[in-house]
């Protein structure tokens, strides 16, 4: 009975129709839409990958300035951090956790063989340095990043900046040198040669790239290891040797200053202080003193804290960021996101005002329809769904539509991006879902509302 | 329910006419159950009357009261309930819709009274059965006029408005249709307001009325 009541209503009401007008504003429906949904998924796509790249930098590493001449430099002036030093920074503001990058105190040499077998093809030589930093500070942990006395392989890390660096600068112009995607890199055997004249044989593998730490990691319990087992710290404190009130040659290291067998009485100096001379017998005495770390890596509350960049500053020591950048990043995406949705809510309020008025219309040309419906006993509200179903039967594909128009689009983008390394989430995100409903339940809310004042100026 | 007009004077209406009226500038009462002949010639207000008691015209001075309640302070609800289960009303214009056939005009109502005879045994009667499937603008004038006599006594109702409903109907199909208005009324227990031309109608009413 009501089915046959709504049919005769819908044959009633369903005469004229404002087609060419409904044409035009399903279009600019269509294509406002598309805008806004866009806009709203590249804001939040944005903000979700600049806040990734906030939280990774805002890990920063500080050094010591390297500055005076070659040999100053050559004699390894000090630029370890000392326990106060660190406190000082430890105290600088926006500072919530600090750490230091332990070295290796012995030459490293390392063969890289790409085609994945000792001896197999061509490899790659360096001479290399290994850090350490506590596991907190790192981006990823994976099983394989631990190591036991006398374990067969050494876990390496490197940033994911150098395997890019052998993908796209060292490997298209070497032929011996094969592309690597991190699996592959990851299954490279690793020969790593400790010490100069005779040296330890080890073995090696990349276990994982980091996207935050620019070092060549082990772990900390390997390097404690093999700086205690390699490593000659003697050869790390340097003094100048004094003959005659003057300063002899280049600094010599402890080990050099034991092996002259001067007597006692001979003066040196260390070369933080060349001023100050001492007994030799007390600079052996002495011994070594234990280093501290040279690089800080530092967590910051907030990336973009300037109080801290100026402490950093006053202090003398330099900063590794990359804030600057991700900033450019983030306005650029939020000019395009203003941009986008200045178009796009302009089309939309545009086709808004277009439907709008085109079923205001068509109510008005049912007004003698309408009105004698009215008169007969029929309510507003059942004429005015007519009207609100028939809207919603056009609104609801287009914005469907554009709804796959979006979705589609970012799936190729998606896959356009992988082939270039960047690394996109699939699909839309819940806020793009929510604000895509949200438009959808507005558009269809004031639609509704404009056709029931219509209609219910018949009453 | 009852109805009863205090002093109603529509706006456009002459002096003149008010002092030699039954109904305007008077104190009326119509009891549910009863019929009421309201005669007049053109122009006197006889359609003005039935629409002010339809709630089609708010422009009058005066009460109009339903059951003791004023029809001016209902609300579009209120009136949508009235106009779909309590008042029913023949249209001298008779508002059908044209491009719609006879049947799906009979169809076209918010409800249907279950004790009415079927539509199609009252349009066999008034002999318009044949053009059921027609649309109504390819029907006659008096034709249309039994159509809209059918639909509103399709409807439920406690008052039945009927304005001029004979008008276009010869004496034959006019006496049927008073029979059937008849039966409507007896059955529903309803009032009945009446207008016409003449102070003689085929329906015979228990008072008569000069406007």
């Amino acid at each position: 009975m009501r089915n046959r009541l709504s049919h005769l209503l819908e044959r009633c009401l369903g005469q004229k129709s404002q087609r060419r007008e409904l044409w035009v504003a399903s279009l600019g429906c269509l294509v406002g839409s598309c805008l806004i949904i866009t806009a709203i998924q590249i804001y939040f796509e944005t903000r979700v990958t600049t806040d990734n790249a906030r939280r990774a930098s805002s890990f920063v590493t500080l050094n010591k300035k390297v500055e005076g001449g070659i040999l100053l430099n050559l004699a390894q002036q000090n630029k370890a951090f000392s326990a106060e030093e660190m406190d000082r920074v430890k105290q600088l503001p926006g500072v919530v956790d600090i750490g230091g990058f332990s070295r290796n105190q012995f030459p490293v040499t390392v063969h890289i063989w790409p085609a994945g077998k000792v001896g197999l093809g061509a490899a790659a030589r360096a001479d290399l340095f290994f850090e350490s930093i506590p596991n907190r500070f790192l981006d990823q942990l994976p099983d394989a990043w631990q190591w036991e006395g006398n374990q067969s392989v050494v876990p390496i890390m490197v940033p994911k900046f150098y395997l890019d660096l052998w993908n796209f600068g060292l490997a298209p112009s070497r032929s011996e040198y094969p592309s690597l995607s991190p699996e592959a890199a990851s299954s490279m055997p690793i020969e790593i040669f400790i010490g100069d004249s005779t040296p330890t044989r080890l073995l090696g593998r990349f276990v994982a790239f980091s996207k935050r730490i620019n070092s060549v990691l082990v772990p900390a319990s390997f390097l404690e290891w093999a700086n205690s087992k390699f490593g000659g710290a003697e050869t790390a404190t340097y003094y100048f040797l004094w003959t005659d009130g003057t300063i002899e040659g280049p600094p010599l290291s402890l080990s050099q200053l034991r092996e002259l067998n001067e007597d006692d009485n001979t003066l040196v100096s260390p070369i933080e202080q060349p001023s100050e001379k001492i007994k030799l017998h007390d600079a052996l005495k002495k011994g070594i003193t234990t280093a501290g770390p040279a690089r800080l890596i530092v967590r910051l509350e907030n990336s973009d804290d300037q109080e801290f960049f100026k402490g950093v500053e006053s202090l003398g020591y330099e900063t590794n960021r990359e804030i600057p950048q991700q900033d450019w990043v983030r306005k650029g995406a939020n000019l395009l996101t203003l941009v986008l949705t200045a178009i796009g809510s302009v089309l939309s309020l545009l086709s808004l005002a277009t439907f709008s008025s085109s079923f205001r219309l068509l109510v008005l040309q049912a007004g003698e329809s309408i009105r004698d419906l009215i008169l007969l006993g029929f309510s507003s509200n059942e004429i005015s769904l007519f009207f609100i179903v028939r809207f919603t039967a056009i609104f609801v594909p287009i914005w469907a539509i554009s709804l796959l128009v979006i979705y589609m689009a970012k799936f190729f983008l998606v896959n356009y991006a992988d082939n270039y390394g960047l690394s996109l989430n699939a699909g839309l995100g819940w806020p793009t879902w929510g604000g895509v409903f949200l438009y959808g339940a507005l558009f269809v809310w004031i639609n509704q509302r404009v056709i029931r004042r219509a209609v219910s100026s018949f009453n | 329910m009852n109805l009863s007009l205090q002093k109603i004077i529509p706006h456009p209406l002459p002096t003149s006419l008010v002092s030699s009226s039954d109904i305007w500038g008077e104190e009326v009462s119509f009891t549910c159950g009863t019929s009421t002949l309201l005669e007049a010639q053109s122009g006197k207000g006889k359609s003005t009357l039935l629409h002010i008691l339809y709630g089609m015209r708010r422009d009058f001075d005066g009460f109009c009261k339903m059951d003791g309640k004023d029809i001016s302070s209902l609300c579009a609800n209120q009136w949508q309930h009235f106009r779909s289960c309590k008042v029913s009303l023949l249209f001298q214009d008779l508002r059908l819709f044209k491009h719609l056939s006879l049947r799906e005009n009979l169809h076209l109502v918010p409800e249907t009274d279950p004790q009415v005879p079927p539509l199609q045994e009252m349009c066999e009667r008034l002999q318009i059965d044949h053009l059921l499937d027609r649309p109504v603008h390819t029907l006659s004038l008096g034709q249309r006029q039994r159509a809209a006599l059918v639909r509103s006594l399709a409807k439920p109702f406690q008052w039945l408005f009927l304005d001029e409903p004979f008008s276009h109907l010869d004496e034959a199909n006019a006496s049927e249709a008073a029979h059937l208005i008849h039966e409507s009324m007896k059955r529903n227990q309803a009032g009945l307001l009446l207008t016409s031309l003449q102070a003689q109608s085929p329906l015979t009413c228990d008072r008569s009325l000069h406007l």
